[in-house]
Order: C-alpha cells, then structure tokens, then sequence
C-alpha cells in the first residue's frame, strides 16, 4: 500500500483492490472515524485514495496511518478465512440444530458420528458388493 | 481534500451510499448547507456552504463527510444481511 504525506497534516493511502475488498475497506474505514477525518476516492480502476486528516487535540496522523494499513490487512484476511470456512461453518451449525428438529432437512450422518465414518464405511461396502 | 477544503466534493457511489446523503445533510443543517450540483452512475458531486452562504467550515465538511462515510458502511453491512 502507497502512502503519500501531504505538507497539510493530510496523509493519502493508495488501496490496491486487487488486494483489498471493498467491503474490507469500508469496514476499516468505520473503525477510524472516531479518530481521524477520512474521505474516500476512486484515482483509477484498480486504486482508491483514502485520505486520511487529524482531528483537533487527536493522535499523530502518521501513528494512525499505520493502524489502519494493519486493519485493513486483518480485515481483509478475516474476509478470506471467512469465505474459506463458510462450508464448514454450516455444517457445524446444521449439526448443532439438528437435535432440536428446527431443520426441513436433518443434515447426514449423526450426533455421534461427528466425521461421518458410518456413512464412508456404508459407501465402501457399497462399492466392494459393485465389485462383486 | 488536499488543497485546504474545497467547496465542491465527489462522491464516488461505490464507497458513499446516496440514500444516507439526506439524514448526513439533517444531521449537519446547523453547521453546514449541503446541495448536489450533479449526479451520475458512477459519482454524485455536491457542493458546501455554510447556513449563511459563505465559505463552509474545514471541520464541518470532514465532520460531514466522516458521518455520511459512517451511514454508508451501515447501510451495505445491513443490505449484506438481507
């Protein structure tokens, strides 16, 4: 990430979004205005420009710079990590509620059998009587 | 935003949500007068002026900008939820 001083206590940061999402962005950008003046522009297709302007009495401008350079990256990755495990994390879920009978469709497998080995050991069988 | 503050701003639509723009500008009515001078598919420019006609306040406008900022990120979080 490019970061630009400005002579006027304004420091700009070019956001690659290649890189960062959008939604990565906006999120951190969220958890900074309490802290600082920030307004956000397209420069090309690939970049934005959050410019970034102290408040009165506020921190150094240069230390919060630094900050949000490191929450855009966790939330970037946490936006990655999130859609890494989304699959795992419905099948968690679906399983948490499938005692209570608050599902249209019971997910496969049981409480007990957590990793399915039932289900695996039926397939082989399965597939060893096809061989047959 | 580099050269002091200027009275005209684009907003580019993909960052600022123009449905926040009305409550950002009530919010801000007794220190800022706010009108869209253009819109397009891609950006909205607005234009600043303080109640009384003159220049607008640096703080006022960054203060503005920060808010309308701050309603964006709520209304697409809530719109990724729906």
């Amino acid at each position: 990430m490019e970061q630009i001083v400005r002579n006027d206590g304004e420091i700009v940061l070019l956001v690659d979004e290649a890189i960062y999402t959008r939604s990565a962005l906006l999120k951190t950008c969220y958890w900074f205005t309490d802290r600082c003046y920030i307004f956000v522009s397209r420069i090309d297709e690939r970049h934005f420009a959050v410019n970034l302007t102290a408040k009165p009495d506020g921190q150094a401008l240069e230390a919060i710079a630094g900050e949000f350079e490191n929450a855009l990256l966790d939330h970037q990755l946490r936006f990655e990590i999130g859609r890494e495990t989304a699959v795992l994390r419905e099948l968690i879920v679906a399983k948490a509620f499938a005692d209570g009978d608050l599902l249209d469709d019971p997910p496969v497998g049981t409480d007990s059998d957590p990793v399915e080995m039932e289900m695996s050991r039926s397939d082989s069988t399965a597939d060893h009587e096809r061989d047959k | 935003m580099s050269e002091g503050v200027q009275k005209k701003i684009s907003l580019v639509r993909e960052i600022y949500d123009t449905k926040c723009l009305p409550r950002a500008v009530a919010e801000y009515r007794a220190a800022l007068l706010v009108s869209v001078e253009r819109e397009s598919t891609n950006e909205v420019v607005v234009r600043f002026s303080d109640p009384s006609g003159g220049d607008p306040i640096e703080n006022s406008v960054r203060g503005f900008l920060n808010r309308l900022l701050d309603l964006s990120v709520l209304e697409a979080i809530q719109a990724s939820r729906t």
